[in-house]
């Protein structure tokens, strides 16, 4: 791997306290972003990836959600133990995030223009008063904002979809971000409008060399995006490595569910679809065992009776511990099942 | 294909609101002359972007708003200016599946009586003959006879997009138009709506509509596809055809927008820039001209009809 380590997130668990209790809807999550690099982090609603993303930049619903074990670091600083003060600075400086709706998310009072500049007031020391107009001009104009010169002076819902989610671009960019985590930033928009904004992205990550994290349950914008993949299934990793190798070979049966579950540009038309039976349980019931097992085709007593841990894949040399640290090295394949390279 | 087995007939169908009642009045145009016939027992994909007019054409051939010219052939009679009670023989035969069940369900009244409630505006049923007809619905779409007593909200939204379902097929219908049914869906339950909705087609022998930005799942789901931009109907084809040989640009620029599903296949397409126009100032000439990388001077000026390339490839470009 080229680039130099920029988050690492490991073993983090978190809960919420909710009137029936304290639910874990986190399980010990791990994974790194190196420089230049996207991780596309899918999953179903409910299974955690948004959570998980909140919790890097300590945005959890203040105080029902809590991150209750194990350690974020970016670029070396633990981020869970920095003095809030700090996390302001962080927080849309060195690590932004764009979301799903950006029309929540802008504010609906202020000009796109404006809620630009308050990013440059607030992180951008280096651009003086005066040139702050200039530079914002200049941003829109980076994410291709089409006549910016008007748009600046536009309220949000005087735009389409596709301008606000360039606006909300702008806005992360403008604090020069070495981190962008990106919430179904395209989810809501049309698939044309979808192809120009993930074509965006991916020029200005190779202009910027930002670290990408990508949240989404697209598969199809996963192939598109991403470099590794984490795929999570109620609150746990369930399999991550290479983008290519979870194509090609997706191990666990949940992956290879979400993958065969989308209709193909070649398949059969008006044929039956694979499914994946059932329906995602609620963090409340979780089991105890594998989580997927009673959605499973392939599970049987073991998988109903003991829960899998998460494993590299395939494993090396019969020395787990090695082989961990061999897959930690060369960013290779974690798999959470017993039947993992058994089932066919 | 003979005339008689054309269910539903479309002819130079425009759509417009008026809107803005203090600042000046505009006209949104949002069909600009639709023609399409759709055939009994097929299922016509509706393609296209936000504010293409897609989720229009549907209600405003279900008459749920008053075309403003044009006409609506059902079963060989025009249902274009009949009034609201005369109308409700095409409402017992014409259903509709939303994107949102949540949205579409009263949440206050149970499974029973939402799925009920059509059989006791239109039919004479007895309280028992539409518990017996909802539960056996209930077992058709997959879902336990115990949701009978149920609310809503206590289903997840592929059980509720089930429950809309049942109430769709409540009347026996001849056609069912699904507005989006499964954008709102996780991907694991979506392919699960889509095969029951095979099978309900199959079933009951239904006319589908299927609307849909979801390029993939439409192809998937239908016999023929029409692409729409701006009101009009660009172009109209076996689903398979217009997927391997797009003739229109903007078919071409929409399926290549599709994320491809295969991570080795990554290309750096240029995905057409540029925003849609306003259907309140509609461009002169084609629709798509403004966008096109094939424009040239006769496209500002010349409308290009809907015309045939091959049976049944209908387009409207005119270097098709």
């Amino acid at each position: 791997m080229g680039g130099k380590e920029l988050l690492s997130v490991e073993d983090v668990s978190v809960s919420f306290t909710t009137d029936a209790g304290t639910v874990e809807v986190v399980d010990r999550v791990s994974f790194r972003i190196d420089e230049g690099r996207t991780l596309a982090l899918v999953g179903e609603s409910g299974c955690g990836k948004s959570v998980t993303a909140s919790s890097i930049m300590r945005l959890l619903p203040h105080p029902y959600g809590k991150v209750t074990s194990g350690s974020i670091r970016f670029d070396g600083e633990d981020v869970l133990a920095l003095p809030i003060e700090e996390m302001y600075r962080l927080r849309g400086g060195s690590i932004s995030m764009i979301f799903q709706e950006p029309m929540t998310a802008l504010n609906p009072v202020h000009t796109a223009g404006r809620q630009i500049d308050e990013i440059f007031a607030l992180h951008r020391d280096d651009i003086g008063k005066k040139y702050r107009e200039e530079a914002i001009l200049a941003i829109l104009r980076e994410v291709e904002m089409p006549s910016a010169e008007s748009r600046v002076d536009n309220y949000p819902f005087q735009l389409s979809g596709g301008m606000r989610q360039r606006v909300m671009i702008a806005m992360a960019l403008a604090g020069r971000p070495r981190l962008l985590i990106a919430d179904e930033p395209t989810t809501a928009l049309d698939v044309t409008v979808q192809a120009q904004i993930l074509s965006l992205m991916r020029s200005l990550q190779r202009d910027t060399g930002m670290g990408l994290l990508y949240i989404t349950h697209d598969m199809g914008v996963v192939a598109e995006m991403s470099d590794d993949v984490v795929v999570m299934y109620a609150g746990q990793i369930v399999e991550s490595g290479p983008v290519g190798a979870i194509f090609a070979d997706p191990v666990h049966p949940y992956t290879r569910g979400l993958i065969e579950s989308m209709p193909l540009l070649d398949s059969v038309p008006k044929s039956h679809l694979p499914t994946i039976q059932g329906q995602v349980p609620s963090p409340h019931d979780y089991p105890a065992t594998c989580r997927f097992a009673n959605r499973c085709a392939w599970a049987d007593d073991q998988c109903r009776n003991a829960a899998p841990r998460l494993e590299p894949f395939p494993e090396r040399g019969g020395v787990p511990a090695l082989a961990e640290a061999s897959a930690k090295e060369e960013g290779g394949r974690m798999v959470r099942c017993f039947k993992a390279g058994t089932i066919t | 294909m003979s005339e008689a087995d054309t269910i539903i007939e479309v002819r130079g169908l425009v759509q417009h609101f008026s809107q803005g009642r203090y600042t000046g009045r505009r006209v949104v145009h949002a069909l600009n002359g639709v023609d399409i016939s759709i055939r009994r027992g097929e299922t016509l994909g509706v393609v296209g972007e936000t504010g293409c007019g897609k989720s229009t054409l549907c209600r405003a051939i279900m008459r749920l708003y008053k075309p403003t010219a044009g006409s609506v052939v059902f079963e060989g009679r025009d249902i274009t200016r009949l009034h609201e009670r005369e109308l409700r023989f095409v409402r017992r035969k014409m259903q509709m599946i939303f994107q949102d069940p949540a949205d579409s369900m009263n949440s206050r009244l149970n499974v029973g009586y939402i799925i009920e409630e059509p059989l006791v505006i239109q039919t004479r049923m007895s309280a028992a003959e539409r518990r017996d007809k909802c539960l056996a619905l209930l077992r058709d779409v997959g879902l336990p006879e115990d949701a009978y007593h149920r609310y809503p909200h206590e289903f997840s939204g592929g059980q509720r997009q089930r429950i809309a379902i049942a109430r769709a097929l409540a009347l026996d219908p001849e056609v069912v138009v699904c507005d989006e049914p499964v954008s709102a869906l996780d991907v694991s339950v979506q392919s699960q709506i889509l095969n029951l909705l095979l099978d309900m087609q199959k079933e009951h022998s239904l006319t589908m509509i299927f609307i849909s930005h979801a390029l993939s799942v439409v192809r998937h789901m239908s016999d023929r596809v029409a692409v729409m931009y701006l009101g009009s109907v660009m172009e109209l084809a076996d689903s398979r055809k217009i997927y391997e040989e797009p003739r229109h640009p903007y078919t071409v620029a929409l399926i290549a927008a599709i994320p491809k599903t295969d991570p080795n296949k990554r290309d750096e397409k240029i995905p057409f820039t540029g925003e849609i126009p306003s259907p309140i100032d509609l461009p002169s000439g084609c629709p798509f001209h403004l966008n096109c990388p094939r424009k040239e001077d006769r496209c500002e000026r010349e409308r290009p009809e809907l015309r045939e390339l091959s049976p049944g490839h209908f387009c409207a470009c005119h270097f098709a």
